[in-house]
């Protein structure tokens, strides 16, 4: 398979639930997501964004199609294989900011690095952290950074491997609107500046309109896709949508 | 790292468990010191003495009883082929026989023996002033007791007191008379060897074992502790029994405490741990650092554990030998592979205790961090219910196996027992705790307030996490009725036989003395046994001595009694220690059947089953003196509570037993004490409530000690659950003071809950030590043929429960009024 894109998903399928009372997640979602592209997931509570975003991670298993990331095809792979892929080729970053108290703010960045078993440089933290203009906060703890910096904090972890992707989930979920600024911007930065990929889920038509291109979800189907909006014109597309659906 | 790190973010969670590995090995360190101490040490009396000879003791060691020594007439030709071996300066047969010193009529504590003084020598022993004793009526002291030669004292012998003049004293502690006086009528219990001060020991020992060959035992050096007193033996395996126990019982409650710590730590931070997942940790890795925590854990235990238990091991030896555990010749010896092994074992402990944990964190899948995990998805997993069904199907079999078990073995396997069921309980406990709580709380549940509804809710959604709190609870309350109860039961019997047996309304005790003298018995005027140990080969057969008057509280199954006091030809007189003893021909070691004296026997029913005598059948055996003497059985008597298994004429006993002292007279009426005597009246009441029994009360500080070890340590881990339990629900709590619940109705729930899970975990120990108990009774029952009834110390459940309910509420609510305050967002996630 010749492809350019960082993330393919093939007719992908996900059911929950027994044979009785089955409830589909995804239902024959296909999307690819080009190296360099910033792209973002919405969709209405249920429309299985948040499940698109875990199987794409490799963090559930399908039930049927396919998923490529980084040209490894995620079928197939033993759990083992899966935790060495989201290490070493995947980022996360999640709406609770996911970091472990007990560690400082370069620790927690460091922290996939260690994982790996691989000796954290000083230097490619320090610049992981100022890529989030957060140079200056490298000995604090969670508890002593506001909400918009834990998040930070998140992003320069999840970039210290520099991953293939980066997926978030509603990023800015619990942060208000100028945290949330700060963050869509350093993510933004990433793109444009390092050619990161980054795949983000939200519900929100201003974080979405910092992506380059938004796809909907409804009813775990594909149902439109946006590109180079602006805040105003997501949420009308949106609430069209829903209305169609 | 992280290890590190976690440990340092969640010390104050982690001090509890901290804690109880920091006193288990330090349990470890002292336990293993002091057992290791508990070695035989050479009387002093011997210490001058390089090799030392003694009979073929019994095959059991825990019988405690005197190997049979060797008669007097065999002696003679044995020194005589010891004092040939090149090397040996002297052989020095020892006598002995029961005497103590009165002083003002009282008995003095200490030396309660007279030797021949040329056994003084063995000692190294000298004249200090005066001359030696050698008549009849002489005596040599220890000059410490500060009676100067020419005194004239009175010695209480086991016939009654007796008038002797000092005749010197000695530079060591002791009581001494002529060889001829202390050889009279008993055997020969040691020969100790002189030799000179540039002897080859060794070759000494060697040529000696060649002399002696199977008639008796060679000791040099350490081995020489063999020699010490039989009371010493027994106070020393009382001991180790004490320290086995404790050793284990900490063992097994820091594993099962630091397993459910563990286990609560683990379930706490699941989110953290999926996280690390998330972020690309293999599940190895997981496991490896609640591994590595609990391995630091253990070392920080070790670390202050250690050294608490060196310097503790010295006072508390100091207290074993007070309390009567240990022998007063017991020291610690500090061997430093003890606090090595002690360290190791707290690691291991912390390792086995958080080997389940970390597999479970192992398992953990990246996506728990990204759900809430307030329901635990599946209660039980079949893991835990197969290792629960196993431990329950290992106390069953260990309770049947109880109730086979004889003597010491009893207790041992219930305790097991016990322990089983414990685990099982634990295990199962998920499974068990919502439906109990339901049905405690079912009273209540009518009601319109929340706090039925959200405490039966809890328990039933968090199950394991209720399950880990209230399984500290379940050990405490299990092993504390279980060991109370264990005792009540087994002294309720035994207290129940002490004293009805004669129908007595008063006793006569000894006061200060091992035993009654003849004089003490004839002054009591009661019914009485003289016990002393016959021997077959050289296994003890305990036996007892009875007049005619016995008769009354005996019932004959086959035979007559009164054969029993028929003459028996060819024994010596009674001699008193101040006569020269009657001359007997001497038959060396071989039986000659003919020429030995027959001696006639009544047997208990139970003794002529399982050794297959009958009536009138003949069985050859030695007697204390170690003479080969025929038994001849003339009767045999209903089991019951009978002093020995074989009964003989009390006459004969004092002929072949000249030391031989009565436990206990029972009389009908409560006789004023006659002065001089060691003895002392009780009523037949206060005899059998009286703590005087030296056993009962070593029991009763053994069970203290165990129950006070074992809640201890369950107390530790209830306050230690607790605390980390509301810890993790501040998230919870904060939702509820969302939903409108006022800070006092917050602090009640978590009362509620918290008492709702200690009554349960009450329960289910409680249930776990009847059934133990039972066990236990129905292996007494069937090993005594008497109904034992099951005692439970209803007073010991009530102190248990009453102390767990305080301590778990008051630790449950601590960190939540404390919650106010704290910034942690940790605790917010």
């Amino acid at each position: 398979m010749t492809s350019t894109a960082t993330v393919r998903l093939h007719a992908v399928r996900k059911t929950y639930g027994t044979a009785a009372n089955t409830v589909t997640a995804l239902d024959g979602v296909s999307a690819e997501f080009a190296r360099g592209s910033f792209t973002a997931v919405m969709g209405a509570s249920g429309s299985g964004k948040s499940t698109l975003l875990q199987c794409a991670a490799g963090l559930d298993t399908v039930d049927g199609g396919q998923i490529t990331v980084d040209g490894v095809d995620l079928a197939g792979l033993s759990e083992h294989a899966r935790t060495l892929l989201r290490r070493d080729r995947i980022g996360f970053v999640f709406q609770a900011y996911n970091l472990v108290g007990a560690l400082t703010a370069a620790q927690n960045t460091a922290l996939p690095l260690r994982l790996a078993r691989r000796a954290p440089q000083a230097a490619a933290i320090t610049q992981a952290l100022a890529e989030v203009g957060l140079a200056e906060r490298a000995g604090h703890y969670p508890a002593q950074l506001s909400g918009g910096e834990q998040q930070r904090v998140a992003i320069a972890r999840a970039l210290i491997t520099r991953p293939a992707v980066l997926f978030a989930d509603e990023p800015t979920g619990a942060l208000d609107s100028t945290s949330s600024a700060v963050v869509l911007a350093a993510l933004r930065r990433l793109v444009d500046e390092h050619g990161q990929t980054v795949v983000m889920v939200t519900h929100d038509p201003v974080a979405a309109a910092a992506a380059d291109r938004v796809l909907v979800l409804a009813d775990g189907r594909l149902v439109d896709e946006i590109t180079g909006a602006d805040p105003a014109r997501i949420a009308a597309r949106l609430a069209r949508g829903a209305v169609a659906a | 790292m992280i290890a590190l790190a976690s440990l340092r973010e969640r010390r104050r969670s982690l001090l509890g468990t901290l804690l109880t590995l920091a006193v288990a090995v330090a349990v470890l360190t002292i336990c293993g010191l002091l057992l290791g101490s508990a070695r035989p040490v050479t009387p002093d009396r011997y210490a001058a003495s390089p090799v030392l000879i003694r009979p073929v003791p019994p095959s059991n060691p825990e019988a405690f009883t005197e190997p049979r020594p060797w008669p007097q007439e065999q002696v003679a030709a044995l020194t005589a082929r010891l004092a040939a071996v090149p090397g040996v300066a002297a052989a020095v047969p020892v006598h002995r026989f029961y005497a103590q010193l009165l002083r003002d009529g009282a008995p003095v504590a200490g030396e309660r023996e007279a030797y021949n003084w040329s056994s003084a020598d063995l000692g190294g022993y000298r004249l200090a002033a005066g001359r030696a004793p050698a008549a009849p009526g002489e005596v040599a002291l220890g000059e410490d007791l500060g009676l100067p030669p020419g005194a004239r004292v009175e010695l209480l012998t086991a016939a009654g007191p007796e008038p002797f003049t000092v005749t010197g004293t000695v530079s060591g502690p002791g009581i001494w008379v002529g060889d001829a006086a202390a050889g009279a009528g008993g055997g020969v219990p040691v020969i100790g060897l002189l030799t000179g001060a540039d002897a080859d020991i060794a070759a000494v020992a060697a040529a000696v074992t060649e002399v002696i060959g199977a008639d008796g035992v060679v000791l040099t050096g350490d081995a020489r502790g063999a020699l010490e007193p039989v009371g010493d033996a027994r106070t020393r395996w009382i001991g180790l029994q004490v320290l086995s126990a404790l050793a284990a019982l900490g063992t097994f409650v820091s594993v099962f405490i630091v397993a459910s710590t563990f286990a609560f730590a683990t379930r706490q931070r699941h989110r953290e741990l999926g996280l690390l997942r998330l972020l690309g940790a293999v599940p190895r890795q997981v496991r490896g650092w609640v591994l590595g925590e609990v391995l630091l854990l253990g070392l920080l235990g070790g670390a202050i554990g250690v050294p608490a238990g060196l310097l503790a091991a010295g006072p508390v030896a100091g207290w074993l030998v007070r309390t009567g555990f240990e022998p007063a010749s017991f020291t610690v010896l500090y061997q430093p592979v003890v606090p090595v092994a002690a360290l190791a074992a707290g690691v291991l402990v912390a390792l086995a205790g958080a080997w389940a944990a970390a597999r479970r964190a192992a398992r953990v899948g990246p996506l728990a961090a990204l759900r809430e995990a307030a329901v635990d998805d599946r209660p039980v997993s079949r893991v835990r219910l197969l290792a629960g069904a196993v431990a329950l199907a290992g106390a069953v079999a260990v309770g049947v196996a109880a109730t086979r078990a004889s003597g010491a073995d009893l207790g041992s396997y219930a305790l097991y027992a016990a322990m089983l069921l414990v685990v099982a309980g634990s295990l199962l406990a998920p499974l068990l705790l919502p439906g109990a709580v339901r049905l405690l709380t079912a009273p209540f549940a009518g009601g319109r307030g929340a706090t039925v509804l959200l405490v039966r809710q809890h328990v039933a959604t968090a199950a394991r996490r209720a399950a880990s709190a209230a399984a500290p609870v379940l050990l405490c309350v299990a092993f504390t009725v279980f060991i109370g109860g264990m005792v009540q039961t087994t002294t309720a019997y035994y207290g129940l036989n002490r004293v009805t047996a004669a129908d007595a309304t008063a006793v006569v005790v000894p006061d200060g003395t091992p035993g009654l003298s003849d004089a003490a018995v004839t002054a009591a005027g009661g019914l009485s046994a003289l016990p002393t140990v016959l021997y077959d080969g050289v296994e003890p057969l305990p036996a007892a001595g009875i007049t005619p008057a016995e008769h009354a509280v005996l019932t004959v199954a086959e035979g007559d009694l009164t054969e029993l006091h028929r003459p028996t030809a060819g024994l010596p007189e009674p001699a008193s220690a101040g006569e020269q003893a009657v001359p007997v021909p001497p038959t060396g070691s071989g039986r000659t059947s003919s020429a030995d004296p027959v001696v006639a026997v009544a047997v208990a029913e139970g003794f002529a089953t399982s050794a297959g005598w009958a009536v009138g059948s003949s069985h050859p055996a030695f007697s204390p003196g170690g003479r080969p003497i025929t038994l001849e059985v003339v009767a045999i008597v209903v089991d019951g509570p009978l002093p020995a298994g074989i009964l003989l004429d009390r006459a004969v006993v004092r002929a072949i037993d000249p030391s031989a002292l009565t436990p206990v007279v029972y009389s009908e009426r409560l006789v004023p004490a006659a002065a001089g005597l060691g003895a002392r009246p009780l009523s037949a009441a206060a005899y059998a409530a009286s703590g005087q029994d030296e056993d009962d009360r070593l029991v009763w500080v053994f069970t203290a000690l165990l129950i006070g070890v074992s809640a201890g340590f369950a107390l530790l881990a209830v306050v230690n659950t607790m605390l980390m339990s509301t810890t993790g629900r501040a998230g919870d709590l904060r939702v509820l003071k969302l939903s409108g619940a006022t800070g006092a109705q917050v602090l009640g729930l978590l009362a509620a809950e918290t008492a709702a899970v200690v009554v349960t975990g009450a329960a289910l120990g409680l249930a776990v030590a009847v059934a133990a108990l039972a066990a236990l009774a129905h292996g007494l029952s069937v090993q005594l043929g008497v109904a034992v009834p099951v005692v439970i110390p209803w007073g010991t459940l009530a102190a248990t429960v009453g102390v767990c309910l305080v301590l778990a509420v008051a630790a449950a609510m601590l960190p939540a009024l404390g919650s106010g305050r704290s910034a942690r967002p940790a605790a917010s996630v």
